[in-house]
């Protein structure tokens, strides 16, 4: 098992990435703090991981957009499992519309969780990490980020802000506390994707489907969570990647290739 | 987490010393069937020795040097006596021309781009075929990151690693569609805590002069008789020396670093002025 004993705090855990990634890591032997704001979700993903398992995930109510619950529950998790070894932070929301109709409340609303919440979660776990002198952190960005994404300007925009700021962070925190942290850039199929695929007219979605096809080397669609994505998880909270820092992984299957 | 490898052909070459030598015993532990390319008999035995303790369902030495273009077909053909290659690792290379690029002699730039480049597109070459028939496949390039930040002092290494990531990335777009994964990775420097276990080439290996030599701007400074003509003129403002083109320090943060930080690099832009001087 390469998580073993590793404490790990896991946000976003209700569905999609962050409901395989605590399936993923308590299959491979890691202790769990899964927070979610939506409370039956994250509940019902947290039995679903712990089922087959030690039964070592445990769920906490939390909106990473709100800095003191942030906080708090970090504390009440750190003191859950008596440290803090890395941070998946997954929890991120996407909206679409043209980029020249983006109001002042889409943009606060974003960035508040896409950036703030990143920030909110980061800082937290900085706090706890650098008191045992190491951690890892993964934060998730898109490669809305690095290539740009038609009528989702904003989402991408908060993406790229979380690259930045985990590139900076990796160095700053790299140096002062012994901290890791690298960027994760998911094509894969999640909840988040099948809603915004469920509203497009049967025309456009063939559209799209054919045009991925063509875009994607490796199987031609978006990726399944539990093959794809979880294994790269597991090597990124674990010791097996303890040298690398500041780097962007795009789990994609060859879409888009905008970084090497 | 199972890897799957157990049984599986993975070809490794410059397996002889450090980053390749390390890669083909990660395997051996994993129970593949390790194939170990290298010029080097004694140091490849030893790969393999340790390869088949650490629990290599097989492993073999296969003796070539890949500057012999027709060694990757040669490579590929011991291989295929083990099964299909489900992994190739295409390590070989190295930084063997160290210096300023306005000082290089062009008659060395092919030599450098053969070893960095040509090695990996002949060895991918003569694999692809298979891994098409199969429909599956994996090809990870040793990089650098030389490749994607350019290293100072090693402009034809730089190059030609930055050469490789194109290659991995068109060489991605292209076999993808069978189902083969084509990746680079691109490390930084590496020290392995046993360089006398590497191949006698190997310039980790404790008799090579590779690092006292790395870093010396000229042919003079690395102990080698200076070409009549290279040398750079004097300047009119020199004030009563010699004066040839300098190699700034590198930022001393690491250990083969040679990055000149024009900004300072939080270095104090007097002392680096000091030693231009």
């Amino acid at each position: 098992m390469q998580l073993e004993n590793k404490r790990i705090i896991v946000t976003g855990c209700a569905s999609g990435i962050g409901a395989g990634t605590i399936r993923a890591f308590a299959r491979e032997g890691a202790i769990i703090c899964a927070l979610d704001r939506d409370a039956a979700g994250g509940e019902a993903a947290v039995s679903e991981a712990n089922t087959g398992s030690g039964g070592s995930v445990h769920f906490y109510h939390c909106d990473i957009a709100e800095r003191d619950q942030v906080f708090d529950v970090f504390r009440d998790a750190e003191a859950a499992m008596g440290g803090l070894d890395v941070l998946v932070n997954v929890a991120g929301i996407e909206n679409s519309g043209a980029a020249e109709d983006f109001t002042d409340e889409d943009l606060s609303h974003m960035w508040s969780v896409n950036i703030n919440g990143t920030v909110h979660t980061n800082q937290a776990a900085c706090k706890l990490m650098q008191k045992q002198g190491a951690g890892a952190i993964i934060n998730f960005s898109s490669d809305a980020a690095l290539a740009g994404m038609p009528n989702s300007a904003a989402y991408a925009a908060s993406k790229g802000a979380v690259l930045a700021w985990t590139k900076t962070i990796a160095y700053e925190w790299g140096v002062k506390f012994n901290i890791r942290c690298n960027t994760v850039c998911p094509a894969i199929r999640t909840p988040m994707y099948e809603a915004w695929l469920a509203g497009l007219t049967e025309e456009d979605r063939q559209a799209h489907l054919a045009a991925e096809k063509l875009r994607v080397p490796i199987g031609g669609s978006m990726g399944d969570v539990d093959k794809d994505m979880a294994p790269v998880m597991v090597f990124l909270a674990s010791d097996a990647s303890k040298f690398i820092d500041g780097q962007i992984f795009c789990v994609n299957g060859g879409r888009n290739m905008v970084r090497g | 987490m199972d890897t799957e490898l157990a049984g599986q052909v993975v070809v490794v070459t410059g397996a002889t010393a450090n980053i390749g030598r390390a890669i083909a015993l990660a395997f051996a532990s994993k129970g593949a069937r390790v194939v170990a390319v290298g010029r080097d008999r004694e140091a490849g035995e030893r790969v393999t020795a340790e390869a088949q303790a650490r629990g290599a369902q097989r492993a073999v030495f296969v003796e070539e040097d890949l500057l012999d273009p027709a060694a990757a077909i040669r490579i590929a053909e011991a291989a295929a006596e083990l099964g299909s290659i489900a992994v190739l690792v295409n390590n070989v290379g190295g930084n063997v021309g160290t210096g300023l690029f306005v000082e290089s002699d062009p008659n060395t730039w092919l030599g450098d781009l053969d070893l960095n480049l040509l090695t990996i597109l002949r060895m991918t070459h003569a694999i692809l075929p298979d891994m098409i028939e199969r429909q599956a496949g994996r090809i990870i390039n040793i990089d650098s990151t030389a490749g994607l930040v350019g290293d100072y002092l090693l402009p034809l290494y730089s190059t030609a690693k930055a050469a490789v990531h194109g290659f991995t990335r068109t060489l991605a777009k292209e076999v993808g569609q069978h189902g083969i994964t084509v990746n680079c990775v691109a490390p930084y420097g590496t020290m392995a805590a046993n360089p006398a276990a590497f191949s006698r080439g190997s310039r980790f290996h404790p008799q090579s002069d590779f690092f006292q030599k790395l870093g010396k701007s000229s042919p003079e400074d690395r102990g080698e008789n200076e070409a009549p003509g290279r040398r750079a003129p004097e300047r009119p403002g020199a004030t009563g020396r010699h004066r040839r083109r300098r190699v700034v320090p590198c930022c001393q943060q690491h250990q083969f670093c040679h990055r000149p930080d024009t900004a300072g690099g939080g270095r104090d832009p007097a002392l680096i002025e000091r030693e231009l001087r």
